[in-house]
């Protein structure tokens, strides 16, 4: 079944708290946030200016919410377990709790945009776009949701620094991708196949050896790693998310393509887990 | 568009009371418990631990019997547990169905570090102390070892990720994604999970005692359970016995707070209605509930809610077998325990009964039934669990016809 992106949006602060930036001002207002951790409050601003961008406020109730990031409550987790050895567990701040556990993103962000619907977090390492993608998917057959807003996000926390201490990329960012059941008059891409699976050589190669293939002809594209020309490989870098989007961004608005604007995208985490995209750009 | 039954083939299971199904669903039935104070814990609480549920004596030789390195860990549980179902499917040695299989596993959290650990680890020595622990290596190791090739993905959302598993996987053989999943749910006893309930003063001073009046929190525990889900056809053409069929599921979020449910449990009885109404399934068509029922006072006050908003006046006649009363809460590992034990009850027609609650809440809009359930045919269970961060997820299993 074919899905489609309607919107992709990235946020990134550097060192400023997010509530700070102009989009945070909107959607980081009011009391109940001076124990949410940064890495949960970047992610709303994307969340909430995702919904209210796309006129998705009415519809609030047909929105899945998908988090890719697994790891998204170390800075918080690692954070109280200093307390608890500082002070004790008598001491130790209770607020500070709900957030060292990885679904507490995901929960928060439905409780604050009041999303009454599936809210999940999916773990498949760096493959958790394609793994949100095909569930989204899955879900808009079961008729529970209309749209679905898969979240990533790479922090640049003590913790995270230590977890990404092999990736080549530094940067704080958080990301979202609006995907809709049915083709609408934003819809950009088409994305009509997503999967991931256990790294297999053999299928790997078959994957990147069927069509559709992509060939890049604009070199304004700035996307490392790239193994070919051919196709797209990532290795263990824990932006793919980000780089996923800015792949469709920029061939969606620039309209490159090599034979009937069909693409694919492949990631591979290290030699664990693999995933693929296949896409179209509508316009 | 044509969609398929999803039945249950093979079930598996590590826990407090047996680590495998017969002894646990015996042990359940027998009403037993398995108790113990904490051992190892390097923090001090109050001067006072509280009762936790480590995984049972039998755990040593079941690893030794399916070649699983003992350890108490999420890994080696969840291995145990999916070599368990494997083989009650007849699937061991069948490499070509297994590695067509996917793997869905619900737990807490997706790492398996100790967070100061890593934190003091020199930066030299980070990559060797993170080998095998990050969430993508803990996934993969697993699923190859059992030899599966398809989509591997865990679902960190603690409390309901077993039931949000069987469902993920329930939809793809229901839409022909997938013919056969293995999904389940695995948490080991921690110490940072222990901390985390007790800095929100959610132990119980004694022990789990769901519904009941005096209820003041959960018992801790541990384990996993796995199934192998098939779709129907699959499962008849290779002939596989078939425990029970997956009819009806559904996942949501009540939005409300991050670790306390809405008490009126108006979302909670969505999630039930919803899952009931996939499954076809009228209110007096569920012989029991497997609620929740983690004996939290904010737990069980929404859960008993919810079960009056969907039952009405029947729901004091519908028996409501809380089996953390016994198990202890096992955290990820919980629902799908709880959807192994539905399992065995379907096949074998009984139903464990709640211990320790002897004193009915009156603040409740209905009596709950807790034990002396009666002669009860059980043809459909309707298995509810929660989550922090509102996350709900409701299953309904039946008898396969």
């Amino acid at each position: 079944m074919s899905i489609y992106i309607d919107d992709v949006l990235t946020f990134s602060c550097m060192s400023a708290d997010p509530g700070e930036s102009e989009m945070g001002i909107k959607h980081l207002k009011g009391k109940g946030l001076r124990y949410v951790p940064r890495t949960i409050r970047m992610v709303q601003v994307v969340t909430g200016e995702m919904i209210e961008r796309n006129g998705l406020a009415d519809n609030k109730g047909r929105i899945g919410l998908y988090n890719t990031n697994d790891v998204c409550s170390l800075e918080a987790g690692t954070d109280f377990d200093k307390e608890l050895e500082q002070f004790g567990t008598r001491f130790a701040n209770p607020m500070k709790v709900p957030y060292t556990i990885n679904g507490a993103m995901a929960g928060w962000l439905a409780i604050r945009n009041g999303l009454k619907n599936v809210c999940l977090t999916v773990s498949s390492g760096r493959c958790g776009v394609f793994s949100a993608l095909n569930i989204a998917s899955l879900d808009f057959l079961d008729g529970i949701t209309d749209y679905a807003i898969i979240l990533g996000a790479h922090f640049a926390g003590e913790a995270y620094k230590r977890y990404n201490i092999l990736s080549a990329m530094k940067d704080e960012v958080a990301a979202g991708i609006l995907v809709s059941r049915e083709k609408t008059s934003k819809s950009f891409v088409e994305i009509t196949d997503c999967r991931t699976a256990v790294y297999d050589k053999p299928l790997l190669n078959r994957i990147l050896n069927e069509e559709p293939t992509i060939k890049i002809f604009d070199s304004d594209i700035h996307l490392p790693y790239c193994y070919n020309d051919n196709v797209f490989t990532y290795e263990a870098d824990s932006l793919q998310m980000s780089f996923f989007m800015m792949l469709i961004g920029c061939l969606g608005n620039a309209g490159i393509g090599l034979h009937n604007n069909e693409y694919k995208y492949v990631v591979t985490d290290s030699d664990k887990l693999m995933g693929w995209a296949k896409f179209k750009i509508l316009r | 568009m044509k969609l398929n039954r999803v039945v249950i083939t093979g079930i598996g299971v590590v826990s407090p009371l047996g680590c495998n199904t017969e002894k646990m669903f015996n042990n359940l039935l027998d009403g037993k418990t398995n108790f113990s104070m904490p051992r190892g814990f390097k923090r001090e609480f109050d001067g006072k631990e509280k009762l936790v549920s480590y995984v049972s004596d039998d755990y040593s030789g079941q690893c030794r019997k399916y070649g699983v390195t003992q350890e108490y860990t999420n890994r080696s549980y969840a291995l145990l547990a999916c070599k368990q179902a494997i083989e009650s499917a007849c699937l061991q040695g069948n490499r070509d169905i297994l590695a067509s299989a996917d793997l869905h596993i619900g737990t807490s959290e997706g790492y398996s570090f100790d967070n100061l650990e890593y934190m003091n680890c020199d930066e030299g020595e980070l990559c060797e102390y993170m080998k095998g622990k990050h969430p993508s290596e803990q996934l993969s190791e697993i699923a190859s070892e059992i030899g599966i090739k398809g989509e591997v993905m865990a679902f960190p959302v603690a409390c309901s990720g077993g039931n949000v598993a069987i469902s993920i996987s329930a939809k793809k053989i229901r839409y022909g994604q997938k013919n056969i999943c293995i999904a389940g749910g695995v948490d080991h006893l921690n110490e940072t999970a222990y901390t985390t309930f007790h800095c929100l003063g959610a132990l119980s001073e004694t022990s789990c005692k769901p519904f009941d009046k005096r209820r003041d929190g959960i018992t801790v525990g541990e384990g996993a359970g796995f199934l192998v889900l098939e779709s129907l056809e699959h499962a008849r053409n290779r002939r596989a016995k078939i425990f029970a069929e997956v009819k009806g599921y559904d996942i949501s979020c009540d939005a409300y707070h991050l670790t306390t449910p809405d008490a009126e449990g108006i979302m909670a009885s969505e999630s039930m209605r919803k899952a009931m109404e996939m499954a076809g399934s009228k209110p007096e068509d569920i012989s029991f509930i497997s609620p929740h029922g983690t004996g939290t006072l904010s737990n069980d006050q929404q859960e008993a809610n919810a079960i009056f908003r969907i039952f009405g006046d029947l729901a004091p006649r519908i028996p409501v077998s809380a089996i953390k009363s016994m198990l202890g809460h096992c955290m990820g590992a919980a629902s799908a325990i709880e959807a192994v034990v539905a399992a065995c009850s379907i096949a074998s027609g009984k139903i464990p009964q709640t211990v320790n609650s002897e004193h009915p809440d009156d603040s409740f809009p209905c009596s709950i039934k807790l034990n002396d359930y009666g002669d009860v045919t059980v043809t459909e269970v309707l298995s509810t669990s929660f989550a922090f961060g509102g996350n709900i997820s409701s299953v309904v299993f039946s008898k396969f016809n």
